[in-house]
């Protein structure tokens, strides 16, 4: 695994349900090895780039590139992993069974590391799916993604519907398995506070368009929230790229892309980092106003 | 994939197998009691159980209804495709291998049903009804087209489970396209009457084992009259055969020679076939190709 390659890669890419696009003119391009964090509200069309990228759909324009090849190709189907957002499986299997399933559908099966990780995590391998709990399921769901050693795992709210400890304890495992593996990951959510402390790479989407595709670390250095008297927003706003602005009579709140370093203020601004949250829900709030960060563009 | 189709639908093996298995018992242990019997206490003995016997053309709905409609609607209505289809194993493979294991196990059981009923059949030999070229029931629960009529039925339960995406809708869309195929194949336009033309003879009675299809008069002059004969109009029912009789007209029978069994079942056999590929190929190239 070579850095600087590409695992993902979507240039126009559309999708449309009967008449609504789901998800129009979307482009980004993820290098390998990230932990990327596929962040929007509900119904910005998540699931739909996600199924995009397993192959489960064809795009209506556009394409996706997956590893190098096109996405749903035999040739991507062994190395792309995906975990549903309802968490699927067999529910008359036995846990043995879901193994045998994996093994027996996939040529890269790791049947040691899949009993292994069933065998810490306390999960019986002779109980029926249906009988285990939710977060059980979620455990056996991802231990077969996991196990079919894939080079991209890519999970639809892998969180949702588990209570906080299974929360936990499912992130927690999958990082273990990013760290041994340096396998790319791309997860979904709309919870930006699941995914702080464990993805490297965002990207935002929003009514069925990419707003931001970047580096997180590049991506914080490069915003300020900038504080001061409404009168001189309007002449700050002229001058940097302004993502959201809020404004009372007296003050204005600018979070405003800088690039490198800090802007030249007015000594009656004040100014700050922000946060991932911040960050996101900033872009969120103005669909229009945010563009395609570039250097991240570039960068992959 | 082998395994996985049998790991997912083991259930249907196996009561398929305890179903046929139970039918053929009933059939053996009924067939084993006509022995030596002869006559009316034979035809009565064939009758004890025709009413029962008479369901046999909707039985490959079990094919179609268990086998057929989950096949799909299971998956997509429980979002495991998505599951299955995100391993290694591509979806056109995936479709082929369940299709072609699970069609092919179809097939053999109403093969097997077909023969067990065959060889039920010889122990009334000389029974009306108990033909099973002549009989229509008879006709379609042996020989080749038993099997296809399974397979056509599973064919109707795939694309209705693939169509609907749910169980239980293709359950309904199932059955109701299964019955109104066969209906509109044998009763309205009672197809299997054109599988050939039928053979003319001017006889007292058809030669046995024929497939009688239609019969008429002809007048002393030779010429065939449809409906009743005119110098009998008068006739009342009791006395009219013997007024035809006097008027010199001669009945005349058209059928199908006992020895085109095989070729009547072969055509069957094509036709259902080439209805299944129709109606479940669409299908199945839409999942294998276009992603739902």
């Amino acid at each position: 695994m070579t850095a600087g390659t590409t695992a993902l890669a979507a240039t126009g890419l559309g999708k449309k349900y009967r008449r609504t696009w789901a998800l129009k003119d979307c482009s980004l391009s993820v290098p390998e090895g990230r932990v990327v964090a596929l962040v929007g509200p509900n119904g910005a069309g998540k699931t739909t780039l996600l199924h995009l990228v397993v192959g489960l759909l064809a795009p209506d324009q556009g394409d996706v590139t997956v590893l190098g090849s096109s996405a749903g190709t035999t040739r991507t189907l062994s190395r792309v992993a995906f975990l549903a957002q309802d968490k699927p499986l067999y529910d008359g299997f036995s846990v043995a069974d879901m193994l045998r399933f994996g093994a027996r559908t996939n040529p890269g099966w790791d049947q040691d590391m899949a009993v292994r990780r069933l065998a810490s995590l306390d999960i019986p391998l002779d109980r029926r799916v249906g009988k285990l709990s939710g977060g059980q399921q979620a455990q056996v769901a991802l231990t077969v993604a996991l196990a079919k050693r894939p080079e991209l795992l890519v999970l639809d709210e892998p969180l949702a519907n588990l209570d906080p400890l299974a929360r936990h304890e499912v992130m927690r495992g999958l990082m273990a398995a990013v760290a041994e593996s340096g396998m790319t990951v791309v997860l979904s959510s709309h919870v930006v506070s699941d995914l702080v402390d464990t993805c490297d790479w965002l990207v935002v989407l929003n009514g069925g368009r990419v707003q931001v595709s970047g580096d997180i670390e590049d991506l914080l250095a490069g915003h300020r929230l900038l504080t001061g008297p409404a009168e001189l927003a309007d002449g700050v706003a002229g001058r940097l790229a302004v993502v959201d602005d809020d404004r009372t009579d007296r003050q204005a709140t600018l979070l405003v892309r800088t690039g490198e370093g800090r802007p030249p203020l007015d000594p009656r601004w004040t100014d700050r980092g922000v946060n991932l949250e911040e960050l996101v829900l900033a872009y969120l709030r103005r669909p229009d106003s945010a563009a395609l960060p570039k250097p991240a563009l570039a960068r992959a | 994939m082998v395994w996985l189709t049998w790991r997912q639908h083991r259930a249907q093996v196996l009561v398929t197998a305890g179903f046929l298995v139970l039918v053929g018992v009933l059939l053996l242990v009924h067939g084993l009691g006509a022995d030596g019997l002869t006559g009316d206490a034979l035809t009565a003995r064939f009758q004890s159980i025709y009413t029962y016997v008479s369901w046999l053309p909707a039985v490959p709905l079990v094919a179609g209804l268990f086998w057929g409609a989950p096949l799909l609607a299971r998956e997509l209505e429980r979002g495991t495709h998505r599951l299955a289809w995100t391993q290694s194993v591509t979806r056109r493979r995936w479709l082929a291998t369940k299709l072609g294991l699970l069609g092919l196990a179809v097939t053999v059981a109403g093969l097997l049903l077909g023969v067990m009923v065959s060889a039920w059949l010889t122990a009334f030999d000389g029974v009306r009804s108990a033909d099973r070229f002549s009989d229509p029931v008879m006709f379609g629960a042996t020989g080749v087209a038993g099997g296809v009529w399974w397979l056509f039925a599973f064919a109707i339960g795939t694309a209705a489970g693939g169509l609907t995406r749910r169980t239980l809708p293709a359950f309904a869309v199932t059955i109701a396209v299964f019955l109104t195929a066969m209906f509109a194949m044998f009763a309205v336009f009672q197809v299997r009457d054109l599988y050939a033309e039928p053979e003319r003879m001017l006889a007292e009675g058809p030669p046995a084992d024929a497939f009688v299809t239609d019969s008429a008069f002809v007048s002393p002059a030779g010429v065939e009259v449809s409906g009743d004969v005119p110098e009998c109009a008068t006739a009342g029912r009791d006395t009219y055969l013997d007024c035809v009789d006097e008027a010199g007209y001669r009945s005349v029978l058209y059928y199908q020679p006992a020895d085109r069994y095989w070729r009547f079942q072969w055509t069957e056999a094509g036709l259902l076939a080439v209805v299944s590929v129709l109606l479940a190929g669409p299908v199945a190239y839409r999942v294998a190709r276009r992603p739902v």
